[in-house]
Protein backbone atom coordinates (compact mmCIF):
# COMPACT_ATOMS: atom_id res chain seq x y z
CA UNK A 1 0.00 0.00 0.00
CA UNK A 2 1.41 3.29 -1.07
CA UNK A 3 0.51 5.21 2.03
CA UNK A 4 2.17 2.76 4.25
CA UNK A 5 5.39 2.76 2.35
CA UNK A 6 5.45 6.50 2.44
CA UNK A 7 5.04 6.26 6.13
CA UNK A 8 7.98 3.99 6.67
CA UNK A 9 10.11 5.59 4.06
CA UNK A 10 9.88 8.86 5.87
CA UNK A 11 10.56 10.88 2.77
CA UNK A 12 9.62 14.48 3.08
CA UNK A 13 8.61 17.17 0.65
CA UNK A 14 8.20 20.82 1.42
CA UNK A 15 4.83 22.23 2.28
CA UNK A 16 3.26 19.03 3.49
CA UNK A 17 0.79 18.69 6.29
CA UNK A 18 2.83 19.03 9.46
CA UNK A 19 0.76 16.22 10.98
CA UNK A 20 2.02 13.85 8.35
CA UNK A 21 5.48 15.10 8.97
CA UNK A 22 5.32 14.36 12.65
CA UNK A 23 3.88 10.92 12.08
CA UNK A 24 6.38 10.14 9.45
CA UNK A 25 9.10 10.95 11.85
CA UNK A 26 7.54 8.72 14.46
CA UNK A 27 7.04 5.94 12.03
CA UNK A 28 10.55 6.10 10.79
CA UNK A 29 11.54 4.57 14.07
CA UNK A 30 9.62 1.55 12.76
CA UNK A 31 8.43 0.45 16.13
CA UNK A 32 4.98 -0.90 16.73
CA UNK A 33 3.70 2.17 18.51
CA UNK A 34 4.90 4.39 15.73
CA UNK A 35 3.35 2.13 13.14
CA UNK A 36 0.05 2.44 14.94
CA UNK A 37 0.31 6.15 14.90
CA UNK A 38 0.84 6.38 11.21
CA UNK A 39 -1.72 3.66 10.65
CA UNK A 40 -4.45 5.52 12.41
CA UNK A 41 -3.56 8.73 10.79
CA UNK A 42 -3.65 7.36 7.31
CA UNK A 43 -6.81 5.53 8.20
CA UNK A 44 -6.06 2.85 5.69
CA UNK A 45 -3.91 0.61 7.75
CA UNK A 46 -6.02 -1.99 9.43
CA UNK A 47 -3.49 -4.33 10.81
CA UNK A 48 -4.22 -7.17 13.15
CA UNK A 49 -2.11 -6.22 16.06
CA UNK A 50 -1.13 -9.53 17.46
CA UNK A 51 0.01 -10.68 14.07
CA UNK A 52 2.84 -8.24 14.05
CA UNK A 53 4.18 -8.96 17.42
CA UNK A 54 7.75 -9.29 16.46
CA UNK A 55 7.90 -6.43 14.03
CA UNK A 56 9.91 -4.35 16.41
CA UNK A 57 13.34 -3.79 17.46
CA UNK A 58 15.43 -4.66 14.53
CA UNK A 59 15.72 -1.05 13.61
CA UNK A 60 19.27 -0.76 14.81
CA UNK A 61 20.39 -3.04 12.04
CA UNK A 62 18.08 -1.62 9.47
CA UNK A 63 19.74 1.03 7.41
CA UNK A 64 16.57 1.48 5.38
CA UNK A 65 14.74 2.97 8.28
CA UNK A 66 17.49 4.56 10.25
CA UNK A 67 18.45 6.63 7.25
CA UNK A 68 15.90 9.38 7.68
CA UNK A 69 15.45 11.22 10.90
CA UNK A 70 14.63 14.88 10.81
CA UNK A 71 14.99 17.17 13.77
CA UNK A 72 11.76 17.62 15.59
CA UNK A 73 12.13 21.33 16.00
CA UNK A 74 10.59 22.11 12.58
CA UNK A 75 7.23 20.76 13.50
CA UNK A 76 7.01 22.49 16.81
CA UNK A 77 6.55 25.83 15.13
CA UNK A 78 3.98 24.64 12.64
CA UNK A 79 1.56 23.24 15.21
CA UNK A 80 -0.43 20.05 14.90
CA UNK A 81 -3.74 19.02 16.38
CA UNK A 82 -3.71 15.31 17.07
CA UNK A 83 -5.89 12.98 19.11
CA UNK A 84 -5.70 9.32 18.35
CA UNK A 85 -6.30 5.99 19.99
CA UNK A 86 -4.31 2.97 19.08
CA UNK A 87 -4.38 -0.68 20.01
CA UNK A 88 -1.41 -2.95 20.17
CA UNK A 89 -1.22 -6.72 20.51
CA UNK A 90 -2.01 -8.32 23.87
CA UNK A 91 -4.41 -5.61 25.01
CA UNK A 92 -2.07 -2.68 25.23
CA UNK A 93 -3.79 0.56 24.23
CA UNK A 94 -2.37 4.00 23.60
CA UNK A 95 -3.88 7.43 23.42
CA UNK A 96 -1.83 10.23 21.92
CA UNK A 97 -2.77 13.88 22.11
CA UNK A 98 -1.07 16.97 20.78
CA UNK A 99 -2.80 20.30 21.07
CA UNK A 100 -2.40 23.45 18.99
CA UNK A 101 -1.74 25.62 21.98
CA UNK A 102 1.34 23.84 23.21
CA UNK A 103 2.69 21.85 20.28
CA UNK A 104 5.92 20.92 21.99
CA UNK A 105 4.07 18.67 24.43
CA UNK A 106 2.74 15.24 23.57
CA UNK A 107 0.40 13.53 25.98
CA UNK A 108 0.92 9.81 25.76
CA UNK A 109 -1.37 7.51 27.74
CA UNK A 110 -1.05 3.79 27.93
CA UNK A 111 -3.37 1.11 29.23
CA UNK A 112 -2.08 -2.33 30.18
CA UNK A 113 -3.70 -5.76 30.08
CA UNK A 114 -5.59 -6.68 33.24
CA UNK A 115 -3.06 -8.29 35.57
CA UNK A 116 -3.78 -11.68 37.14
CA UNK A 117 -3.81 -11.68 40.95
CA UNK A 118 -0.32 -13.18 41.35
CA UNK A 119 1.48 -10.23 39.73
CA UNK A 120 2.69 -7.33 41.81
CA UNK A 121 1.18 -4.01 40.74
CA UNK A 122 1.65 -0.64 42.42
CA UNK A 123 -0.87 2.00 41.45
CA UNK A 124 -1.77 0.29 38.20
CA UNK A 125 1.80 -0.28 37.06
CA UNK A 126 4.15 -3.25 37.42
CA UNK A 127 6.62 -2.87 40.25
CA UNK A 128 9.63 -0.85 39.26
CA UNK A 129 7.93 0.63 36.19
CA UNK A 130 8.11 4.23 37.42
CA UNK A 131 11.83 3.99 38.04
CA UNK A 132 12.31 2.38 34.65
CA UNK A 133 10.46 5.21 32.93
CA UNK A 134 12.51 7.81 34.73
CA UNK A 135 15.70 6.01 33.85
CA UNK A 136 14.77 5.56 30.20
CA UNK A 137 13.41 9.02 29.39
CA UNK A 138 14.95 11.30 31.95
CA UNK A 139 13.81 14.90 31.70
CA UNK A 140 11.95 14.31 28.47
CA UNK A 141 8.98 12.65 30.13
CA UNK A 142 6.93 13.85 33.01
CA UNK A 143 4.57 11.36 34.61
CA UNK A 144 1.15 12.75 35.38
CA UNK A 145 -0.54 11.55 38.53
CA UNK A 146 -3.29 10.44 38.46
CA UNK A 147 -3.28 9.11 34.88
CA UNK A 148 -6.12 9.76 32.46
CA UNK A 149 -9.35 7.92 33.07
CA UNK A 150 -9.16 4.35 31.80
CA UNK A 151 -5.40 4.35 31.41
CA UNK A 152 -2.64 3.08 33.64
CA UNK A 153 -0.04 5.67 32.76
CA UNK A 154 -0.03 9.14 31.31
CA UNK A 155 3.19 10.85 30.30
CA UNK A 156 3.81 14.36 29.10
CA UNK A 157 6.64 14.36 26.58
CA UNK A 158 8.45 17.61 26.14
CA UNK A 159 9.84 17.68 22.63
CA UNK A 160 11.83 20.79 23.34
CA UNK A 161 14.06 18.67 25.52
CA UNK A 162 15.01 16.19 22.84
CA UNK A 163 18.78 15.95 22.52
CA UNK A 164 20.38 17.94 19.72
CA UNK A 165 22.57 15.13 18.51
CA UNK A 166 20.77 13.12 15.81
CA UNK A 167 21.96 9.74 17.01
CA UNK A 168 20.90 10.38 20.56
CA UNK A 169 17.60 11.78 19.41
CA UNK A 170 16.97 8.71 17.32
CA UNK A 171 17.79 6.37 20.17
CA UNK A 172 15.45 8.24 22.44
CA UNK A 173 12.62 8.15 19.92
CA UNK A 174 13.07 4.42 19.57
CA UNK A 175 12.89 4.16 23.32
CA UNK A 176 9.68 6.16 23.50
CA UNK A 177 8.20 3.98 20.83
CA UNK A 178 9.07 0.90 22.87
CA UNK A 179 7.23 2.17 25.91
CA UNK A 180 5.57 -1.20 26.22
CA UNK A 181 8.86 -2.86 26.93
CA UNK A 182 9.89 -0.26 29.47
CA UNK A 183 6.67 -0.52 31.47
CA UNK A 184 5.70 -4.19 31.25
CA UNK A 185 9.26 -5.42 31.20
CA UNK A 186 10.37 -3.42 34.22
CA UNK A 187 10.28 -6.28 36.77
CA UNK A 188 11.88 -8.63 34.25
CA UNK A 189 14.64 -6.14 33.61
CA UNK A 190 15.32 -5.79 37.32
CA UNK A 191 15.72 -9.55 37.75
CA UNK A 192 17.92 -9.90 34.68
CA UNK A 193 20.05 -6.97 35.75
CA UNK A 194 20.69 -8.64 39.07
CA UNK A 195 21.67 -11.74 37.15
CA UNK A 196 24.06 -9.74 34.99
CA UNK A 197 25.74 -8.28 38.03
CA UNK A 198 25.70 -11.76 39.58
CA UNK A 199 23.98 -10.91 42.79
CA UNK A 200 20.51 -12.05 43.76
CA UNK A 201 18.58 -9.27 45.40
CA UNK A 202 17.46 -10.17 48.89
CA UNK A 203 14.06 -8.57 48.58
CA UNK A 204 13.09 -10.34 45.36
CA UNK A 205 10.64 -13.19 45.88
CA UNK A 206 11.56 -16.65 44.78
CA UNK A 207 8.80 -16.77 42.18
CA UNK A 208 8.08 -13.59 40.25
CA UNK A 209 5.01 -13.33 38.02
CA UNK A 210 5.04 -10.90 35.11
CA UNK A 211 1.91 -10.01 33.22
CA UNK A 212 2.20 -10.31 29.46
CA UNK A 213 -1.34 -10.85 28.28
CA UNK A 214 -4.86 -10.22 29.50
CA UNK A 215 -5.09 -12.01 32.87
CA UNK A 216 -2.06 -14.14 32.04
CA UNK A 217 1.44 -14.04 33.34
CA UNK A 218 4.71 -15.86 33.00
CA UNK A 219 7.04 -16.74 35.84
CA UNK A 220 10.64 -16.12 36.79
CA UNK A 221 12.64 -18.16 39.27
CA UNK A 222 15.91 -16.46 40.05
CA UNK A 223 18.93 -18.25 41.41
CA UNK A 224 22.50 -17.10 41.92
CA UNK A 225 23.79 -18.06 38.47
CA UNK A 226 20.65 -18.39 36.36
CA UNK A 227 17.08 -17.27 35.92
CA UNK A 228 14.47 -19.80 34.85
CA UNK A 229 11.61 -18.38 32.82
CA UNK A 230 8.44 -20.45 32.52
CA UNK A 231 5.70 -19.61 30.02
CA UNK A 232 2.32 -21.29 30.37
CA UNK A 233 1.14 -21.32 26.75
CA UNK A 234 -2.57 -20.91 26.16
CA UNK A 235 -4.43 -20.60 22.89
CA UNK A 236 -8.11 -20.18 22.27
CA UNK A 237 -8.47 -22.05 19.02
CA UNK A 238 -8.06 -25.84 18.98
CA UNK A 239 -6.14 -25.69 15.69
CA UNK A 240 -3.79 -23.15 17.19
CA UNK A 241 -3.18 -25.42 20.16
CA UNK A 242 -2.07 -28.30 17.95
CA UNK A 243 0.14 -26.17 15.74
CA UNK A 244 1.65 -24.37 18.71
CA UNK A 245 2.42 -27.65 20.43
CA UNK A 246 4.34 -28.86 17.43
CA UNK A 247 6.10 -25.50 17.10
CA UNK A 248 7.13 -25.46 20.73
CA UNK A 249 8.62 -28.91 20.44
CA UNK A 250 10.65 -27.57 17.55
CA UNK A 251 12.10 -25.00 19.94
CA UNK A 252 13.54 -27.82 22.01
CA UNK A 253 14.84 -29.56 18.89
CA UNK A 254 16.31 -26.37 17.46
CA UNK A 255 18.24 -25.71 20.64
CA UNK A 256 20.02 -29.05 20.20
CA UNK A 257 21.47 -28.13 16.81
CA UNK A 258 25.13 -27.26 16.77
CA UNK A 259 24.81 -23.58 15.91
CA UNK A 260 22.73 -22.71 18.94
CA UNK A 261 24.87 -24.13 21.70
CA UNK A 262 25.04 -20.87 23.55
CA UNK A 263 21.33 -20.04 23.30
CA UNK A 264 19.28 -20.48 26.47
CA UNK A 265 18.39 -24.13 27.11
CA UNK A 266 14.78 -24.69 26.25
CA UNK A 267 12.32 -27.27 27.55
CA UNK A 268 8.73 -28.07 26.77
CA UNK A 269 6.39 -30.19 28.86
CA UNK A 270 2.65 -30.73 28.80
CA UNK A 271 2.48 -30.58 32.61
CA UNK A 272 3.66 -27.74 34.87
CA UNK A 273 7.40 -27.96 35.63
CA UNK A 274 8.75 -28.19 39.18
CA UNK A 275 9.64 -24.51 39.24
CA UNK A 276 5.98 -23.58 39.40
CA UNK A 277 5.40 -25.33 42.73
CA UNK A 278 4.44 -22.15 44.52
CA UNK A 279 2.26 -20.75 41.76
CA UNK A 280 -1.51 -20.37 42.15
CA UNK A 281 -3.58 -23.19 40.67
CA UNK A 282 -5.18 -21.15 37.87
CA UNK A 283 -1.71 -20.50 36.47
CA UNK A 284 -1.02 -24.20 36.20
CA UNK A 285 -3.42 -24.93 33.40
CA UNK A 286 -2.16 -24.36 29.89
CA UNK A 287 -3.58 -26.12 26.86
CA UNK A 288 -0.39 -25.91 24.82
CA UNK A 289 1.98 -26.93 27.60
CA UNK A 290 4.76 -25.08 29.39
CA UNK A 291 7.95 -23.68 27.90
CA UNK A 292 10.99 -23.14 30.06
CA UNK A 293 13.99 -21.03 29.16
CA UNK A 294 17.05 -20.90 31.34
CA UNK A 295 18.79 -17.53 31.10
CA UNK A 296 22.44 -17.37 32.06
CA UNK A 297 24.51 -14.24 32.73
CA UNK A 298 26.00 -14.48 29.23
CA UNK A 299 22.54 -13.75 27.74
CA UNK A 300 22.11 -10.50 29.59
CA UNK A 301 25.51 -8.92 29.58
CA UNK A 302 25.88 -5.44 28.15
CA UNK A 303 23.70 -4.57 25.19
CA UNK A 304 22.14 -8.03 25.07
CA UNK A 305 19.94 -7.15 28.03
CA UNK A 306 17.50 -5.04 25.97
CA UNK A 307 17.12 -7.68 23.34
CA UNK A 308 16.58 -10.45 25.85
CA UNK A 309 13.95 -8.48 27.73
CA UNK A 310 12.07 -7.76 24.53
CA UNK A 311 12.29 -11.35 23.25
CA UNK A 312 11.01 -12.82 26.48
CA UNK A 313 8.27 -10.27 26.85
CA UNK A 314 6.89 -10.95 23.38
CA UNK A 315 7.53 -14.68 23.26
CA UNK A 316 3.86 -15.58 23.31
CA UNK A 317 3.01 -13.05 20.65
CA UNK A 318 5.88 -14.29 18.50
CA UNK A 319 4.71 -17.90 18.63
CA UNK A 320 1.08 -16.95 18.15
CA UNK A 321 1.94 -14.82 15.11
CA UNK A 322 3.63 -17.71 13.38
CA UNK A 323 0.98 -20.21 14.41
CA UNK A 324 -1.69 -17.99 12.93
CA UNK A 325 0.23 -17.64 9.72
CA UNK A 326 0.28 -21.39 9.30
CA UNK A 327 -3.23 -21.93 10.63
CA UNK A 328 -4.63 -19.55 8.07
CA UNK A 329 -2.92 -21.58 5.36
CA UNK A 330 -0.68 -18.71 4.64
CA UNK A 331 -2.28 -15.35 4.18
CA UNK A 332 -5.88 -14.97 3.27
CA UNK A 333 -5.91 -13.04 0.05
CA UNK A 334 -8.24 -10.28 1.16
CA UNK A 335 -5.98 -8.92 3.89
CA UNK A 336 -4.62 -5.48 3.16
CA UNK A 337 -1.34 -5.64 1.39
CA UNK A 338 0.27 -3.84 4.28
CA UNK A 339 0.70 -7.18 5.93
CA UNK A 340 2.72 -8.31 2.98
CA UNK A 341 4.77 -5.18 3.27
CA UNK A 342 5.38 -5.96 6.86
CA UNK A 343 6.42 -9.41 5.94
CA UNK A 344 8.76 -8.30 3.19
CA UNK A 345 10.12 -5.66 5.47
CA UNK A 346 10.89 -8.33 7.98
CA UNK A 347 12.50 -10.49 5.37
CA UNK A 348 14.69 -7.64 4.38
CA UNK A 349 15.90 -7.71 7.91
CA UNK A 350 16.78 -11.33 7.50
CA UNK A 351 14.39 -12.71 10.01
CA UNK A 352 14.21 -15.81 7.89
CA UNK A 353 17.77 -16.00 6.80
CA UNK A 354 17.28 -19.40 5.24
CA UNK A 355 14.39 -18.50 3.03
CA UNK A 356 15.89 -17.63 -0.31
CA UNK A 357 12.73 -16.04 -1.58
CA UNK A 358 10.64 -13.73 0.50
CA UNK A 359 7.50 -14.74 -1.32
CA UNK A 360 7.88 -18.39 -0.56
CA UNK A 361 6.24 -18.27 2.81
CA UNK A 362 3.43 -16.08 1.59
CA UNK A 363 0.61 -18.52 1.56
CA UNK A 364 2.96 -21.38 1.04
CA UNK A 365 0.35 -23.97 1.84
CA UNK A 366 -2.23 -22.31 -0.33
CA UNK A 367 0.03 -22.26 -3.33
CA UNK A 368 0.99 -25.86 -2.82
CA UNK A 369 -2.55 -27.04 -2.55
CA UNK A 370 -3.64 -25.09 -5.60
CA UNK A 371 -0.85 -26.65 -7.58
CA UNK A 372 -1.93 -30.08 -6.41
CA UNK A 373 -5.51 -29.39 -7.46
CA UNK A 374 -4.30 -28.40 -10.90
CA UNK A 375 -2.32 -31.58 -11.33
CA UNK A 376 -5.32 -33.65 -10.23
CA UNK A 377 -7.62 -31.89 -12.65
CA UNK A 378 -5.14 -32.65 -15.37
CA UNK A 379 -5.26 -36.29 -14.41
CA UNK A 380 -9.04 -36.20 -14.69
CA UNK A 381 -8.87 -34.45 -18.05
CA UNK A 382 -6.74 -37.23 -19.33
CA UNK A 383 -9.70 -39.54 -18.82
CA UNK A 384 -11.76 -37.65 -21.36
CA UNK A 385 -11.41 -38.91 -24.90
CA UNK A 386 -10.25 -36.34 -27.40
CA UNK A 387 -13.66 -35.48 -28.77
CA UNK A 388 -12.69 -32.06 -29.92
CA UNK A 389 -9.67 -33.24 -31.75
CA UNK A 390 -11.50 -35.89 -33.73
CA UNK A 391 -14.26 -33.43 -34.54
CA UNK A 392 -11.78 -30.97 -35.82
CA UNK A 393 -10.14 -33.40 -38.20
CA UNK A 394 -13.45 -34.59 -39.62
CA UNK A 395 -14.52 -31.00 -39.94
CA UNK A 396 -11.49 -30.25 -41.94
CA UNK A 397 -12.08 -33.19 -44.17
CA UNK A 398 -15.69 -32.46 -44.98
CA UNK A 399 -15.19 -28.80 -45.70
CA UNK A 400 -11.90 -28.87 -47.45
CA UNK A 401 -11.39 -25.61 -49.21
CA UNK A 402 -10.60 -26.16 -52.85
CA UNK A 403 -9.02 -23.67 -55.08
CA UNK A 404 -10.96 -22.72 -58.22
CA UNK A 405 -8.77 -24.77 -60.45
CA UNK A 406 -9.08 -27.86 -58.36
CA UNK A 407 -12.83 -27.47 -58.17
CA UNK A 408 -13.13 -27.34 -61.91
CA UNK A 409 -10.91 -30.25 -62.49
CA UNK A 410 -12.74 -32.34 -59.93
CA UNK A 411 -16.14 -31.46 -61.40
CA UNK A 412 -14.92 -32.19 -64.90
CA UNK A 413 -13.61 -35.57 -64.11
CA UNK B 1 5.11 -49.81 4.07
CA UNK B 2 5.25 -48.87 0.42
CA UNK B 3 4.41 -52.44 -0.47
CA UNK B 4 1.25 -52.56 1.60
CA UNK B 5 0.10 -49.32 0.06
CA UNK B 6 0.60 -50.74 -3.39
CA UNK B 7 -1.48 -53.76 -2.51
CA UNK B 8 -4.18 -51.58 -1.00
CA UNK B 9 -4.37 -49.41 -4.08
CA UNK B 10 -4.26 -52.45 -6.36
CA UNK B 11 -7.19 -53.93 -4.52
CA UNK B 12 -9.16 -50.72 -4.90
CA UNK B 13 -8.27 -50.54 -8.55
CA UNK B 14 -9.50 -54.08 -9.22
CA UNK B 15 -12.68 -53.55 -7.23
CA UNK B 16 -13.44 -50.36 -9.11
CA UNK B 17 -12.74 -52.09 -12.37
CA UNK B 18 -15.33 -54.72 -11.54
CA UNK B 19 -17.82 -52.33 -10.01
CA UNK B 20 -17.80 -49.71 -12.71
CA UNK B 21 -20.28 -51.24 -15.10
CA UNK B 22 -22.97 -48.62 -15.06
CA UNK B 23 -25.89 -48.18 -17.40
CA UNK B 24 -28.46 -45.52 -17.97
CA UNK B 25 -31.43 -46.13 -15.72
CA UNK B 26 -34.31 -43.67 -15.38
CA UNK B 27 -35.96 -43.31 -12.03
CA UNK B 28 -38.65 -45.88 -11.28
CA UNK B 29 -40.77 -43.65 -9.06
CA UNK B 30 -40.86 -40.37 -10.89
CA UNK B 31 -41.36 -40.16 -14.59
CA UNK B 32 -38.69 -38.42 -16.67
CA UNK B 33 -36.30 -38.28 -13.77
CA UNK B 34 -32.88 -39.83 -13.81
CA UNK B 35 -31.11 -39.89 -10.50
CA UNK B 36 -28.09 -41.65 -9.06
CA UNK B 37 -29.66 -44.62 -7.31
CA UNK B 38 -26.79 -45.03 -4.88
CA UNK B 39 -27.65 -41.66 -3.35
CA UNK B 40 -31.41 -42.14 -3.19
CA UNK B 41 -31.54 -45.80 -2.23
CA UNK B 42 -35.24 -45.94 -3.04
CA UNK B 43 -35.38 -49.45 -4.43
CA UNK B 44 -33.19 -52.15 -3.00
CA UNK B 45 -33.18 -54.23 -6.17
CA UNK B 46 -31.08 -51.55 -7.88
CA UNK B 47 -28.33 -51.57 -5.27
CA UNK B 48 -25.41 -53.92 -5.08
CA UNK B 49 -23.49 -54.97 -2.01
CA UNK B 50 -21.10 -52.30 -0.77
CA UNK B 51 -17.44 -53.26 -0.58
CA UNK B 52 -15.25 -52.06 2.26
CA UNK B 53 -11.50 -52.21 1.72
CA UNK B 54 -9.36 -51.57 4.80
CA UNK B 55 -5.64 -51.12 4.98
CA UNK B 56 -5.86 -50.65 8.72
CA UNK B 57 -8.32 -49.16 11.15
CA UNK B 58 -7.56 -45.61 10.21
CA UNK B 59 -7.35 -46.07 6.48
CA UNK B 60 -10.24 -47.49 4.54
CA UNK B 61 -12.23 -47.16 1.38
CA UNK B 62 -15.94 -47.86 0.92
CA UNK B 63 -17.28 -48.59 -2.55
CA UNK B 64 -21.04 -48.56 -2.92
CA UNK B 65 -22.56 -49.49 -6.25
CA UNK B 66 -25.95 -49.31 -7.89
CA UNK B 67 -27.25 -49.78 -11.39
CA UNK B 68 -26.44 -46.30 -12.64
CA UNK B 69 -24.02 -44.84 -10.13
CA UNK B 70 -21.08 -45.60 -7.91
CA UNK B 71 -19.94 -43.93 -4.71
CA UNK B 72 -16.39 -44.14 -3.40
CA UNK B 73 -15.65 -42.84 0.09
CA UNK B 74 -12.13 -42.62 1.42
CA UNK B 75 -10.81 -42.29 4.93
CA UNK B 76 -7.29 -40.93 5.01
CA UNK B 77 -4.87 -41.97 7.72
CA UNK B 78 -4.29 -39.41 10.46
CA UNK B 79 -1.49 -40.41 12.76
CA UNK B 80 -1.65 -37.38 15.05
CA UNK B 81 -3.60 -34.21 15.63
CA UNK B 82 -1.44 -32.19 13.31
CA UNK B 83 -2.14 -34.59 10.44
CA UNK B 84 -5.79 -34.48 11.35
CA UNK B 85 -5.89 -30.71 10.99
CA UNK B 86 -3.91 -30.71 7.78
CA UNK B 87 -6.11 -33.41 6.26
CA UNK B 88 -9.24 -31.53 7.18
CA UNK B 89 -7.93 -28.32 5.70
CA UNK B 90 -6.67 -29.90 2.52
CA UNK B 91 -9.80 -31.94 1.86
CA UNK B 92 -11.97 -28.94 2.56
CA UNK B 93 -9.91 -27.06 0.05
CA UNK B 94 -10.57 -29.82 -2.48
CA UNK B 95 -14.28 -30.11 -1.73
CA UNK B 96 -14.70 -26.40 -2.27
CA UNK B 97 -13.39 -26.95 -5.76
CA UNK B 98 -15.67 -29.92 -6.43
CA UNK B 99 -17.00 -28.18 -9.53
CA UNK B 100 -13.65 -28.58 -11.20
CA UNK B 101 -13.60 -32.30 -10.51
CA UNK B 102 -16.87 -33.48 -11.98
CA UNK B 103 -16.83 -36.70 -9.97
CA UNK B 104 -16.08 -35.23 -6.53
CA UNK B 105 -18.91 -35.09 -4.02
CA UNK B 106 -19.30 -31.81 -2.20
CA UNK B 107 -19.75 -33.51 1.13
CA UNK B 108 -18.12 -36.73 2.22
CA UNK B 109 -20.24 -39.64 3.38
CA UNK B 110 -20.47 -39.71 7.15
CA UNK B 111 -17.44 -41.33 8.74
CA UNK B 112 -15.20 -40.67 5.73
CA UNK B 113 -13.00 -37.81 4.68
CA UNK B 114 -13.82 -37.46 1.03
CA UNK B 115 -16.27 -39.06 -1.40
CA UNK B 116 -16.67 -39.42 -5.15
CA UNK B 117 -19.89 -39.98 -7.02
CA UNK B 118 -19.57 -41.50 -10.48
CA UNK B 119 -22.65 -41.82 -12.65
CA UNK B 120 -23.19 -43.54 -15.94
CA UNK B 121 -22.90 -40.17 -17.66
CA UNK B 122 -19.37 -39.74 -16.34
CA UNK B 123 -18.53 -43.17 -17.69
CA UNK B 124 -19.90 -42.18 -21.07
CA UNK B 125 -17.87 -38.98 -21.15
CA UNK B 126 -14.65 -40.42 -19.88
CA UNK B 127 -12.67 -43.53 -20.39
CA UNK B 128 -13.27 -45.98 -17.61
CA UNK B 129 -9.72 -47.09 -17.01
CA UNK B 130 -8.46 -43.52 -17.00
CA UNK B 131 -11.14 -42.60 -14.49
CA UNK B 132 -9.92 -45.40 -12.24
CA UNK B 133 -6.37 -44.15 -12.74
CA UNK B 134 -7.53 -40.76 -11.55
CA UNK B 135 -9.10 -42.11 -8.37
CA UNK B 136 -5.98 -44.06 -7.51
CA UNK B 137 -3.70 -41.13 -8.25
CA UNK B 138 -5.92 -38.96 -6.12
CA UNK B 139 -5.47 -41.27 -3.17
CA UNK B 140 -1.74 -41.43 -3.64
CA UNK B 141 -1.50 -37.65 -3.95
CA UNK B 142 -3.48 -36.98 -0.81
CA UNK B 143 -1.12 -39.12 1.24
CA UNK B 144 1.89 -37.48 -0.34
CA UNK B 145 0.54 -33.98 0.11
CA UNK B 146 -0.37 -34.49 3.76
CA UNK B 147 3.06 -35.79 4.64
CA UNK B 148 4.74 -32.97 2.73
CA UNK B 149 2.55 -30.38 4.40
CA UNK B 150 3.39 -31.83 7.76
CA UNK B 151 7.05 -31.69 6.95
CA UNK B 152 6.81 -28.09 5.85
CA UNK B 153 4.96 -27.09 9.01
CA UNK B 154 7.70 -28.70 11.06
CA UNK B 155 10.41 -27.02 9.01
CA UNK B 156 8.73 -23.71 9.49
CA UNK B 157 8.46 -24.33 13.21
CA UNK B 158 12.16 -25.12 13.28
CA UNK B 159 12.99 -21.89 11.48
CA UNK B 160 10.79 -19.84 13.77
CA UNK B 161 12.43 -21.42 16.80
CA UNK B 162 15.95 -20.99 15.46
CA UNK B 163 15.38 -17.33 14.71
CA UNK B 164 14.01 -16.75 18.18
CA UNK B 165 16.91 -18.46 19.89
CA UNK B 166 19.43 -16.64 17.71
CA UNK B 167 18.38 -13.40 19.35
CA UNK B 168 20.05 -14.47 22.55
CA UNK B 169 23.40 -15.21 20.97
Amino acid sequence: MGNFQNATGGSLTEGENPGLLLLRRWSSTSSKLAMDLSGIFFDSLTVKMDQIAFCKYKEHESSVIAAKIYPFTDTINKGVELDCHSVEFDDVRYHIQVSMRSPEFILLSMSLPTPPPETVFFGGLPSGALDAIKEAYGVLAQILDPPKDGYNLTMKLNLAKLPQDEEEEYDLLVKIASLREVVLGAPLRVVLKHLASKKVAADVDQLVAIVHRQKESFFLVSEADKVTVVFPMRFKDSTDVVLATSFLQEFVEARRTAGLNTAPPCLWSPSPPLELKGAPSHALTANAGFVTFVIFPRHVEGRKLDKTVWSLLTFHAYVSYHVKMVAKLGYPLDLPSTIYNYELFEFRQNLYGDYKNARCSEGFMHTRMRRRVESLIQALDRAKPDIEKSKKTSHNRSFKRLSLKEARSSSNS
Amino acid sequence: MVNTQRLYLMCIRNTLDAAMCLQNFPCQEVERHNKPEVELKTSSELLLNPVLICRNEAEKCLIETSINSLRISIKVKQADELENILTKKFLRFLSMRAEAFQVLRRKPVQGYDISFLITNYHCEDMQKHKLIDFIVQFMEDIDKEISELKLSVNTRGRLVATEFLKQFM
